[in-house]
């Protein structure tokens, strides 16, 4: 007997994200930083910063840490995210 | 007011399964078809709307409908009787204390520990004493169960996808908690009769039990080392650390088997960033007396 069943997904549609423009270059850019705040993002994004400055050229590295490493940057780290030309949101273990 | 969620047919309760697991929409386990009486039917016991708003998990701003949860609910094998504490448990769940996100996607890995409290304990019959934090009974194993497949199916806490735990452990198909941080928190003791005696002879109550606990459980940040944690040690370790930071983040449970003098102590998952959270069952606004269940 045929039976009908119901969709027990989460069936709404998605927020639409818009991928932000790529930058042409990281020459002379200011790049933000997001740790997670675990210890072994340290050493890793001292060499990454290392490498943006050296390989790169990026002017300007900015380095911040989330207070929980389980939750969303605080408001005001986010509140000056607009400021840098890309931002990467690091996470160490 | 109609249930909104797409319909599928099948041809039977077999191609039901088959479907289900075709979708990732299944813990692996055989689901009960959910169909619309018997989703219509638990939201007629907490007497919601399908478009009732549970809650909205706060890091990714996904609103939770009870229709939704209904569904999750009748594949986990619940009856309607039980739905009320699967709604009142996940709308603690998604307070933001909770921190549900990191909960449900860290490498730790840890899974809900769900304490049912008060005379609804014996209405659905809830196994309280032998085997007691085992899957033994029907309102316990299909709660946890429900609990488990609204993570999945509503917030895609599947293995590899929001879920990053790097081991897991067995008890996410129902409902525990495992050590993970070496911090303060909300920590939950469980005693059973046999231990519960001595404390009754001794005239404890739960408050000597919390703050005896809160002194007494203490460790030096050198202790550390012991555990494979020497690296973080550094030149601290003469500190003390408690694992409370206040006598009242002890859960006390009084809960096991009538023999065996064992108490379980389970240990929070990321110390006094993520809390417990308490909350009464389906509060009634003509009952006489207050409210007498939690979750």
């Amino acid at each position: 007997m045929t039976i009908e069943i119901l969709d027990p997904s989460h069936e709404a549609s998605r927020q639409d994200f818009s991928v932000a423009p790529r930058l042409k270059t990281l020459s002379g850019k200011t790049i933000g930083v997001i740790s997670n705040g675990k210890k072994g993002t340290k050493p890793f994004f001292d060499a990454f910063e290392q490498e943006l400055r050296t390989a790169y050229q990026v002017a300007r590295v900015v380095r911040v840490t989330k207070a929980n490493y389980s939750a969303p940057a605080e408001a005001s780290i986010m509140q000056d995210a607009p400021e840098w030309d890309a931002l990467i949101a690091g996470i160490g273990d | 007011m109609e249930l909104a969620s797409r319909r599928y047919s099948v041809d039977d309760v077999w191609a039901a399964q088959e479907f289900f697991h075709s979708r990732n929409w299944t813990d692996g386990l055989p689901v009960v078809p959910p169909t619309a009486s018997a989703v219509q039917a638990c939201l007629d016991w907490v007497l919601m709307s399908p478009d009732h708003l549970i809650g909205i998990e706060p890091v990714r701003q996904r609103a939770i409908y009870a229709e939704k949860l209904a569904i999750n609910a009748v594949m986990a094998g619940c009856l309607p009787m039980h739905f009320p504490v699967l709604v009142t448990a996940v709308t603690a769940m998604l307070e933001e204390p909770f921190l549900l996100h990191g909960a449900t996607s860290s490498t730790g890995g840890c899974a809900v520990l769900t304490i049912v409290n008060g005379p609804i304990r014996d209405e659905l019959s809830m196994n309280a004493t032998f085997n007691a934090l085992a899957a033994s009974d029907r309102a316990s194993s299909t709660i946890g169960r429900a609990i488990r497949l609204v993570l999945m199916n509503l917030l895609d806490v599947r293995p590899g996808d929001v879920d990053r735990s790097t081991l897991g452990l067995v008890a996410e198909i129902k409902a525990n908690m495992r050590h993970y941080s070496i911090w303060a928190g909300n920590y939950a003791i469980i005693i059973p009769v046999q231990l519960r005696a001595h404390f009754d002879a001794a005239g404890w109550t739960k408050q000597d039990i919390r703050q005896y606990v809160f002194d007494n459980a203490r460790i030096q940040r050198s202790d550390w080392a012991t555990c494979g944690k020497a690296s973080v040690v550094g030149d601290r370790g003469d500190r003390e650390y408690g694992a409370l930071p206040d006598p009242d983040h002890l859960l006390v449970i009084a809960a096991g088997g009538p023999a065996g003098g064992f108490g379980a102590v389970i240990a929070p998952w990321l110390g006094t960033k993520s809390h417990a959270v308490t909350m009464a069952i389906g509060a009634c606004v003509d009952c006489e007396s207050q409210i007498e269940n939690t979750v």
